[in-house]
């Protein structure tokens, strides 16, 4: 994971004009720019809209305030990217209430990741970090821009329901 | 149970978590993943019946998993190198803006690639096996397209531009107004009831409410061309004089067109002169002609489409 003063460095870099700088911007951030996609997207959806998030960042770099809240910033463009795919994609016709979310085609990954994606969504995006990007949790605190304390009770408490709602999940088979 | 494990991983392991973060990390970010590699058959299985099974297989989890049809998109930015270049997807009824210092290519499944000039504003239709479909609403595509005709095709605002296995620029104007240049193979441009066939090293123009107007020789004299235009779009058949006096061999593909968009009488005249600039084909009679018999027509094109 990078550290705060390397990130900064590479952001100035890349206000500058120097693309190199954000490629190496992009290497750094898209572990959680991914992580926060894929607490709101399905896997597939979240590979391909990566990439975009980092153009529309690209696009906007001279609008970012300082180097330091570049975490910040990215998360922030994910999530407003994650909300206007669900909006431009072609709707769906919605599935009958009494229908499980659990589709037995699909993997036990993808299972875990869509009950993710039903807790509340302030405790979606750290356990994603966390679970599956693999950041501690001050590294998504100093990444994401939110204090060590409140990514810490997210945390507990996201892990709390996720626990009971597995467990729902293993009582109902 | 303490949540150290779960803040940092520090202190006792929780095994649940433990558990999750080894399921999860399948999920992990990755550059170039590797997304699907189809079912080897069994080698115990008869080669028919694994054939069989494999490609029903196959059949069924590409229409499970089956997205929406998008293309991938590249951006580049002036002054940007290589490496800066950003893609992404863009996916069916989604549009592409480029602005003034941006241009960005799009791949089509395959098929070829499509530049898109700055500002420009295209919309992905469609991209299905059977179809790969844009629509150029303003600003230019440069089409570079292998595949087979009419698989690749781009709406405008006035006309339609066929593949038919070619390179070529479309431009399209605020009006909606649009020309295309075909630089190899084929285009066809079809729209309000009119068609033409644009070969390389032609261009056409099209007009909002009229669709495509007839294809001229890229070094056409431009007085040329506007008297054809205004004979062809404005019915103004005071300019057939000019059309026909100063043709050219090479503007023998702009007179076939004219023969099926104009009357009888300017019709008759019209033929007359291509025939003096390409003279009819073996077995193709000028009373054919005069009555638009495809076939005559199509020979006749035939022997003037190596001469523009």
């Amino acid at each position: 994971m990078p550290t705060a003063s390397s990130a900064d460095l590479l952001v100035e870099a890349a206000r500058r004009g120097d693309r190199a700088a954000f490629g190496r911007v992009f290497e750094q951030f898209a572990p959680m720019v991914h992580g926060i996609l894929l607490a709101r997207l399905p896997s597939e959806d979240a590979d391909d809209l990566l990439q975009d998030v980092f153009l529309h960042a690209l696009e906007r770099l001279e609008t970012l305030r300082s180097a330091p809240a570049v975490g910040g910033w990215l998360a922030m463009i994910a999530r407003n990217r994650a909300v206007d795919f669900h909006r431009t994609r072609p709707t769906l016709v919605a599935l009958p209430p009494n229908l499980s979310i659990i589709d037995p085609r699909r993997s036990e990954v993808a299972q875990v990741l869509a009950i993710v994606r039903t807790l509340p969504e302030a405790y979606r995006e750290p356990l994603v970090l966390r679970l599956v990007e693999g950041m501690t949790g001050p590294e998504i605190a100093e990444h994401v821009g939110l204090t060590p304390a409140s990514v810490r009770v997210n945390l507990h408490r996201g892990m709390q329901l996720l626990r009971e709602k597995l467990g729902q999940e293993d009582s109902d088979e | 149970m303490s949540d150290d494990y779960l803040w940092d991983g520090s202190g006792t392991p929780d095994p649940e978590v433990q558990r999750l973060e080894k399921l999860l990390q399948q999920a992990r970010y990755r550059p170039a993943v590797r997304r699907f590699a189809p079912p080897r058959p069994r080698l115990g299985l008869p080669i028919t019946a694994a054939a069989l099974l494999l490609a029903l297989a196959s059949l069924a989890l590409y229409q499970w998993a089956r997205p929406v049809g998008s293309v991938r998109v590249t951006r580049y930015q002036e002054g940007g190198r290589d490496d800066a270049a950003m893609g992404s997807r863009l996916y069916e009824g989604n549009w592409l803006e480029t602005d003034a210092r941006t241009h960005a290519e799009i791949t089509v499944a395959n098929l070829g690639e499509v530049r898109v000039a700055p500002s420009s504003r295209l919309r992905l239709v469609s991209a299905r096996q059977s179809e790969q479909r844009l629509e150029l609403a303003r600003g230019q595509i440069q089409a570079r397209i292998s595949a087979p005709p009419r698989l690749f095709i781009v709406d405008t605002p006035s006309a339609t531009a066929v593949d038919l296995g070619c390179e070529y620029s479309l431009t399209v104007a605020d009006s909606g107004a649009s020309v295309l240049k075909v630089t190899f193979g084929f285009v066809e441009l079809a729209g309000h009831g009119k068609t033409a066939l644009v070969p390389a090293g032609a261009l056409c123009e099209t007009r909002p409410g009229q669709g495509p107007g007839v294809p001229f020789a890229e070094d056409a004299a431009p007085t040329w061309r506007q008297a054809v235009n205004r004979l062809d779009f404005d019915r103004d058949a005071a300019t057939l004089e000019v059309v026909l006096e100063q043709s050219r061999r090479a503007d023998a593909l702009s007179l076939w067109h004219l023969l099926s968009r104009v009357d009888d009488a300017s019709r008759q005249r019209i033929a007359q002169r291509l025939i003096a600039l390409v003279p009819l084909p073996a077995g193709v009679s000028e009373q054919d002609v005069l009555q638009l018999r495809k076939s005559a027509l199509d020979k006749w094109w035939d022997a003037i489409e190596g001469n523009h």
